[in-house]
């Protein structure tokens, strides 16, 4: 299945995976001296691999993280938890919305494979 | 790296914390802990957070101990008392103690939130494709 589609929804999920994973590694290192943020950044170059209508653009879309800018509390850490929960939950309904649009396009499938 | 990596990641976030709250409730146990004059004191235990490798998360780099020399208080009553009536105690302050143990208390929550909604995440891919 390598259609715009199912491949830009396959990018999407890795990407919101790795972002998850970033937000695992803030969340823990909240008291670690000196650590900065992990941001992942996907929807960008996703996007204009979709608009190119271009699947193999799509496929090696860019999932990049850096390391958060931001300015730094007094101990050198800049993970704000208030941003990073945020980030959480709608990193996770992205997921989840991701995953339902992959079903629907599998049982779009089902339906076009089934012999009746 | 495994596929349910943000779980064992918050899980790291969860352990250091732990073994942060670990530490404050000794050394809050610890806070009238009188030693003669001539013994050293209960040293504090301060946890120092460090960055796993690779995005794997925290860990515990080490403990510090706070000062062995403590503050000399005079109690004559105290069986533990020299002949000037002084005894020796652990140099614990307790407004730090008890922020760092909030500060413990809600990394620890902020971590098991993510776990719970990592969680959430992944049983909704193992409904993938199915009818």
């Amino acid at each position: 299945m390598s259609d715009l589609t199912s491949v830009a929804l396959h990018t999407a999920l890795n990407g919101l995976q790795a972002r998850q994973r970033a937000i695992a590694d803030n969340i823990s290192n909240i008291n670690t001296k000196g650590y900065l943020a992990n941001k992942v950044q996907f929807e960008d170059a996703l996007a204009s691999a979709v608009a190119a209508g271009d699947p193999a653009a799509a496929v090696s879309a860019d999932i990049s993280t850096k390391k958060s800018l931001e300015p730094t509390r007094e101990d050198g850490n800049n993970v704000n938890l208030d941003e990073e929960s945020i980030s959480n939950i709608s990193t996770n309904l992205s997921y989840q919305t991701v995953l339902s649009a992959l079903n629907s396009k599998y049982s779009l499938l089902r339906t076009a494979m089934s012999s009746q | 790296m495994s596929i349910f990596d943000a779980i064992g990641i918050a899980g790291t976030g969860v352990t250091v914390n732990r073994k942060w709250m670990d530490a404050v409730s000794d050394n809050l146990a610890n806070i009238n802990t009188a030693v003669r004059t001539s013994d050293p004191a209960y040293e504090a235990k301060y946890v120092v957070a460090a960055e796993a490798a690779d995005g794997k998360g925290t860990q515990v780099a080490g403990i510090v101990t706070g000062s062995a020399e403590g503050k000399l208080v005079y109690d004559p009553s105290n069986p533990l008392a020299d002949e000037q009536g002084y005894v020796k105690y652990p140099d614990i302050d307790m407004s730090t103690q008890m922020t760092s143990l909030i500060m413990a208390q809600r990394a620890y929550q902020a971590n098991l939130s993510v776990i719970d909604r990592s969680k959430e995440a992944y049983q909704a891919a193992l409904q993938l494709g199915k009818a």
